[in-house]
Order: C-alpha cells, then sequence, then structure tokens
C-alpha cells in the first residue's frame, strides 16, 4: 500500500472563489478520504440581523451571498410578508420573477465559466464571463447596481422595469441565448471537455436522496425537485418544467446548469409577456409576529429560511440554510476514489458558495 | 568564431524567447478577446522578480534553478555549435530533472506531485523526440547537426509524421493545454503551480529565463525539419507555434493518463510508421 | 475538440471586449448607484437618514448643521435618498474612486460657517 499525504486543499486554493478546506488524504493521486474545515468566513449576519430594524434586515440578508443576493432578499421579504398578511401586487409578483431569474443566469454563467476554469480551458472561462456581462448590464440599469441590487422590499419591489428596458432587456436576452448556443456546444460535445466530466464524481439517485442534497446537484442524480413548482411570487402562472438530468456526474451537473440558462431566459421572456400593470408595492404597517420557515429555489438549491418575530421591530432570531451546506455531504461522498486531477472540479460542480454556508 | 556565436547565442536567445512569450500572450488574450499585457510584459516580470528577495524552501532548491538554467544554456548552445543531436538531447534531460529535483527537495505535496507528474510527462516525450532524431538519422546518416544542414533535401518531406508526433510532444514540453499539468502558466490548477510552487523572485526568473531558452532551442529543432529553405523554416515555425496558442485555447486540461495514452499509442505509432518507411526507402 | 475554434478564431480577427481601464472608461447607465451626496444648503437636519441607514454610515449634527457620510461604510442602498423629506440626497452615477486614506465626506451648511466666523 502506498505511503499517505495529506494535501492540504484550501483554505486558499486558486481553484477555489472562497475559503474552505479539504484536508485530502491521498495514495499516490488517489484520495481515500476527505476531512473539510470550515468557518473561515463567518460574519455573523444571523445575529446582526437580531440588532437590526426588519426593514433594514433586507440589506444584511442581501450580504449573505452576493451571487444570489436578490433570492435571499426573496425569501426574507416572503417570510415576513406572509407573517403580516400582506398580499404583494401582481406586478411586483412578475418582477420577482424577473429579477431572480436574471440573477440565476448570472449566478450559472458564472460557475460555467469556473469550471472552464477548474478544467484549464481559460478562453472558454473568458467566454461565460463575457457573456455574463450581458446580465450584469440589465441588473445595472434595471436596479442601478451590477450584484447586490437591493431592488426587493417588504410589500413588493422598490423599482419598476419601463417598456424601453423591456426591448433592452429581451435584445440583450436575444443575443445571450446566441452566444449560449455557441458555449453549449463546447461544453457538451468538445473532446477534452468531455473527458473531465462524463463519469467523474458520480452520485446516485439514492445517495443524493439520502445525503440531502438539493438544486442542480439533486437534479442531475435524476430527482425531479424544484421549489419554483410549488408557485411562489409568480411561478404558479408560469410555464416551466424543472431540468432533471440522469447519470448523477459532472457532466449531467453541468447540463443541469446549462440547460437552466436557457430555461431562465424563456421564464423571463414569459414574464415580460404576462407582466401587468399595476403598483409595484402595497403599504407595510406594524410589525410581524410569530415564526415561520420559508423556502425559495436558489442557483445553488433550496434555501430555507427560519424567522421568529416578536411583534417588535427587530427580529427574535433568524436561521438560514442555504444550499452547498446541504450539498456539502454529498461532495465527501463524490470525492472519494477520485484522482487529484478531478478534485477541482468535483468541488465546483456542487457549485459551492462558502460565505453562503458559514453566513 | 565560435566565442562570437556562443556569446551572441547566449544573449540573443532569452530576447528572443521573451519577445515570442509577449507574442503568445497577446495572441492569447486576443483569443480570448482581451487587450491583453504590452509586448515586452514578460520582460518586466522577470526584472521584477529579479528585484525581489529570494526566499528558499530548502538550500539546494535555488542550485536547482541555477541549474536548470545552466543546462538550458548549454543545450542551447550545443544546438547552434552544431553538435550531436543524441547529446542535445540528453542535456535537455538533465535540465528537466535539476528542475524535477529543484521540486522534489522542497518538499511542499504541490511541487513533489508536480514534479511526479513532469517525470511522467518526460516518459512520454522522449521516446517521440528520440525517434525524431533517430529518423533524422536515417535520412542523413549523422546524428550531427552540421551534416543534417549539409542535406539539400527538406527533411520534412521524408518525416511527415514525425513532425507531427512532434508538435504533438511540444505541447508538452511548451506547457500548454491540455497537458499543462505539471505547472501551468495561469496557476489555476488542482497543483497551484505545481513543480514551481516554492519557487519565488530571482530563482523563479532564472526558471522564467532559462524556458525561453528552452522555447527558442524546440522551436530551432522543429526549424531542423524545414532546414535547407531559411524562409519555409520561419514560416514553419510561426505555424507551428500558433497552432500551439490555437490548441492551448481550445482545449480543456487533460490528465497524464490520457497523455501517455495518446503519445504512446497513436503517437509512437506514426513515428514507428515513418522510421520504418525511410529505413527502407534510404537503406534497404 | 474543434467547437472552441470558431469562437476563438472570431474573437481573435474582432476589437477586444476590455478596455484600458484609467484611459477608457465605461459609460454607466442612468440610475446608477455610486456614490452619495448630499446638498446642505438644502438638507434640513432632521436626522431622518442618519436613523434608516441601515449601515450607519452618516452621521447628522443638527446643532451645527453638518452631514458626514463615511462613504467606505455606504453599502449604497438608497434608502437615505428615498426617504429624505428635502429629497437633499442625490445619487451618483460615478464611483468612489480608490484612496489611500479613508476620508469622510464632510457638508456643511455655509450660512452657519459665516454666522460662526463673525460671532
Ligand atoms: S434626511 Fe435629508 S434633510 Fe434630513 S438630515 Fe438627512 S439629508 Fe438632511
Ligand atoms: S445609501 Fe444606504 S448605506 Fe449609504 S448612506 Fe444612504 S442609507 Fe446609508
Amino acid at each position: 500500500m502506498a505511503k499517505k499525504t495529506i494535501l492540504p486543499f484550501g483554505p486558499q486554493h486558486p481553484v477555489l472563489p472562497e475559503p474552505i478546506q479539504l484536508q485530502l488524504v491521498m495514495e499516490d493521486e488517489i484520495v481515500v478520504e476527505a476531512i473539510p474545515a470550515i468557518g473561515y468566513v463567518h460574519r455573523g449576519l444571523e445575529k446582526l440581523t437580531e440588532t437590526k430594524a426588519i426593514a433594514e434586515n433586507i440589506f444584511v440578508v442581501e450580504r449573505i451571498c452576493g451571487i444570489c443576493s436578490f433570492m435571499h432578499a426573496l425569501c426574507y421579504c416572503q417570510g415576513i410578508e406572509s407573517l403580516m398578511n400582506i398580499t404583494v401586487p401582481d406586478r411586483s409578483r412578475f418582477l420577482r420573477v424577473i429579477w431572480g431569474e436574471l440573477h440565476r443566469l448570472h449566478s450559472h454563467h458564472l460557475w460555467l465559466g469556473l469550471l472552464a476554469d477548474a478544467f484549464g480551458f481559460e478562453s472558454l472561462f473568458m467566454q461565460c464571463w463575457r457573456n455574463r456581462e450581458m446580465v450584469m448590464d440589465i441588473m445595472e440599469m434595471t436596479a442601478g447596481s451590477r450584484v447586490i441590487i437591493s431592488t426587493n422590499a417588504l410589500g413588493g419591489v422598490r423599482r419598476d422595469i419601463d417598456s424601453d428596458q423591456q426591448k433592452f432587456i429581451l435584445n440583450s436576452l436575444n443575443k445571450l441565448q446566441e452566444e449560449l448556443d455557441n458555449i453549449k456546444r463546447v461544453f457538451s460535445d468538445d473532446y477534452t471537455v468531455n473527458k473531465r466530466l462524463v463519469d467523474v464524481a458520480v452520485i446516485s439517485k439514492e445517495d443524493a436522496h439520502e445525503l440531502g442534497a438539493v438544486g442542480p446537484v439533486m437534479r442531475a442524480s435524476g430527482l425531479s425537485f424544484d421549489y419554483r413548482t410549488t408557485g411562489y411570487a409568480a411561478y404558479n402562472e408560469l410555464d416551466f418544467e424543472p431540468i432533471v438530468e440522469q447519470s448523477g456526474d459532472c457532466y449531467a451537473r453541468m447540463m443541469v446548469r446549462l440547460r437552466e440558462c436557457y430555461q431562465s431566459i424563456d421564464i423571463i421572456r414569459q414574464a415580460f409577456a404576462k407582466l401587468p400593470e399595476g403598483p409595484i408595492a402595497s403599504p407595510v404597517k406594524g410589525f410581524p409576529s410569530g415564526e415561520i420557515a420559508t423556502r425559495v429555489e436558489q442557483p445553488r438549491g433550496e434555501v430555507l429560511y427560519y424567522i421568529k418575530a416578536n411583534g417588535t421591530n427587530h427580529l427574535d432570531r433568524l436561521r438560514v440554510r442555504t444550499p452547498t451546506f446541504a450539498n456539502i455531504p454529498a461532495l465527501l461522498k463524490m470525492v472519494k476514489g477520485l484522482t487529484l486531477a478531478d478534485i477541482p472540479i468535483a468541488i465546483l460542480s456542487i457549485d459551492p458558495c462558502i460565505s453562503c454556508t458559514e453566513r | 568564431m565560435n566565442i562570437q556565436i556562443i556569446a551572441a547565442t547566449i544573449l540573443l536567445a532569452p530576447v528572443i524567447g521573451g519577445l515570442i512569450a509577449g507574442i503568445d500572450r497577446i495572441i492569447t488574450a486576443r483569443m480570448q478577446h482581451r487587450v491583453g499585457p504590452p509586448l515586452l510584459q514578460p520582460f518586466y516580470d522577470v526584472l521584477k522578480l529579479l528585484g525581489k528577495e529570494n526566499i528558499a524552501v530548502t538550500n539546494d532548491q535555488s542550485l536547482y534553478a541555477v541549474l536548470y538554467l545552466v543546462f538550458n544554456v548549454i543545450t542551447l548552445v550545443m544546438f547552434v555549435l552544431q553538435m550531436d543531436l543524441l547529446l542535445i538531447l540528453f542535456m535537455l534531460l538533465l535540465a528537466v530533472a535539476s528542475l524535477v529535483l529543484g521540486a522534489m527537495s522542497a518538499n511542499s505535496p504541490f511541487s513533489k506531485i508536480g514534479a511526479q507528474r513532469e517525470l511522467i510527462a518526460i516518459l512520454a516525450y522522449e521516446p517521440i523526440l528520440i525517434s525524431s532524431v533517430v529518423g533524422m538519422y536515417f535520412v542523413t546518416g549523422s546524428f550531427s547537426i552540421s551534416r543534417i544542414l549539409q542535406i539539400d533535401r527538406m527533411l520534412f518531406i521524408d518525416l511527415p509524421l514525425l513532425f507531427i508526433a512532434f508538435t504533438y510532444v511540444l505541447t508538452i514540453k511548451l506547457r500548454k493545454s491540455p497537458f499543462d499539468f505539471s505547472t501551468s502558466h495561469h496557476g489555476h490548477q488542482e497543483l497551484v503551480k505545481g513543480l514551481t510552487i516554492e519557487y519565488s523572485g530571482p530563482s523563479l526568473a532564472m526558471i522564467e529565463i532559462a524556458h525561453w531558452y528552452e522555447t527558442v532551442l524546440l522551436l530551432l529543432f522543429a526549424g531542423l525539419f524545414f532546414a535547407n529553405n531559411l524562409y519555409v523554416a520561419v514560416a514553419a515555425i510561426a505555424i507551428c507555434y500558433f497552432a500551439e496558442i490555437l490548441v492551448d485555447n481550445i482545449a480543456a486540461r487533460l490528465t497524464w493518463q490520457i497523455m501517455l495514452k495518446s503519445t504512446w499509442i497513436p503517437g509512437l505509432l506514426i513515428a514507428v510508421v515513418n522510421m520504418v518507411w525511410v529505413y527502407i526507402k534510404y537503406h534497404v | 475538440m474543434f467547437a472552441m475554434v470558431k469562437n476563438v478564431i472570431k474573437n481573435l480577427f474582432s476589437r477586444p471586449s476590455t478596455r484600458l481601464f484609467p484611459y477608457q472608461t465605461r459609460e454607466f447607465f442612468p440610475n446608477v448607484r455610486g456614490s452619495i451626496d448630499n446638498d446642505p444648503e438644502v438638507c434640513i437636519y432632521c436626522g431622518a437618514c442618519q436613523m434608516r441607514c441601515p449601515s450607519e454610515a452618516i452621521v447628522v449634527n443638527r446643532a451645527e448643521k453638518v452631514w458626514t457620510i463615511n462613504p467606505y461604510k455606504c453599502i449604497l442602498c438608497g434608502v437615505c435618498a428615498q426617504i429624505c423629506p428635502k429629497k437633499s440626497i442625490a445619487i451618483h452615477s460615478e464611483y468612489v474612486h480608490p484612496q489611500s486614506s479613508k476620508v469622510k465626506k464632510i457638508r456643511q451648511k455655509k450660512v452657519v460657517e459665516e454666522a460662526q466666523s463673525h460671532a
């Protein structure tokens, strides 16, 4: 038996955008075990929410994760709104869907680029991130900033999208779809890419279910579950199906996200077609009380918020379970038996967002 | 006369190598739709590295960096002085060996695994390099470059398959995607910078300069296939290098298993076919 | 294998999409939230912005009529501009440029200054 070496993968590592450490116990280039260590970017945001006013918390939860900031704010707002029995105007429900899907689009593009970078395909990485700029431009135009767009508010949204902007967005999305076709060809057909993704880090349907995987990781293993199908915001009025792949390897996880990009574009188009006229926010009076758990489908999977309010302007407790946290057990299962060369790809395939995980 | 040639080689080669690296970076940037660095950026980088403190993990580590540079310089000088090709290959091997030893001596898991991968890479490309030289021997009857240059046929016409195999392993030697897994120019990989991770400052600069010498040597080697016509040779080298950049930008990094399979089975196969063909043509 | 060639060659022969930053700058969309400023003559120094700012970036001194913002604390949420009763807070689209020290932006009512110097 070969001698075991321990390779400290992270906390600082070029393929990891954020700090997490996996101590890889290796025999030659085969990983026999992975020991995770988290806690490098804990910021105490859950505690912070107890000291801030309820409306201010929107800006706090947005900073749990930059990439899916809108969905965090959405989940929080939906929770508070249902505690207070506020009905959100129809227009703002649709606007929430639009911004939510834009976030999914830019998150998946970011991830596709990072994946390309993990297998050493620099030009593809640049291509993905360049396409992402189109989405970022849309964000900047509609919301005034690129990533943390702060458009959610209790009772609705803070900004409206007018018809000129709609035209610009739909044009950009057409262009984006063409560019997506280009990179899809590379991701799905390129020989070298296939060599690196197919049959790497397989997680079976049973394992995915048992280990509690969420989002694209779960859907890539053949489980059809997407929280959007429960119809929060305006999803109940839009037509879409969860995207499912069967093989459970990195290739399947990549395909799920790639196809979700097309799906998001389609959902945004539908939402614009159905966008009702009307106010964008309903008035909010008073403070919530009681407790509630709400869920929203983020790009990385399902996020869960537990909110306990006591009728004052401060919350008793806010608890967030983020998708990456749910996917780490699946990741530890995947990396066993992989060669070192496949580790970055396996780690990236769950789309880890460490600052979400640690908050 | 020899002294002048040697001095000119030692002085000019890094300039040419650095310029090639600069052009490479600009073309790569354009292929990725970026503006890219200025042409002289590789020189700025090296100058900056030279001005830094040398931090070595072990004492002999810096020595190996110097050796890597020295062996590369000697190899190139031997090539320019038109000496024996087998000897040149041997010297080239020594150069790589000192790089591997340096990485091994650093006692870091990243550089160790990088070194192991470099050894596997040597295993992959060395047979092809040797068969190219043997193929040239079959055609010209000599291992010496001076004799090879006297032949007034284009070697490429006799050795097209070997040339293809050679350009294939050139990707490994130049450390470009898909075979940039022992160390890469970008540092974005599972081994971070692999082989060279524990080097910094002047030692890293030396490795960079050595890599310039190596690039020049390899491109001259490629030019040898077209030696009887200078213009064709230069054009061939340019096309060859452009192809390398293109491949670098259209391929993901593969694993060493795939590299070994692809160099040994199809690579050696076409090399052997070519060698047998020229052997029959000139010796039977 | 060659799916990427088309993209790469197209990129090679078209204008790069990056720009040489300090020399070429990007045109912002209108309404971009880049930096916050206050008009000291319109402001009534009521302190509402200080109360509602989620990141506690604004300090209003009512007595001396000084309005101070720490741009490095401000998260550019825009709440202050939204709730200001006199609409004296403006959001500009230029971002705060990198600086070597964390300077605060201070806005003070001119009249007050003169009154003080006369006294
Ligand atoms: S809310 Fe407006 S008027 Fe009041 S202190 Fe702030 S800037 Fe001045
Ligand atoms: S933009 Fe937001 S964070 Fe900045 S000063 Fe105004 S309220 Fe405070």
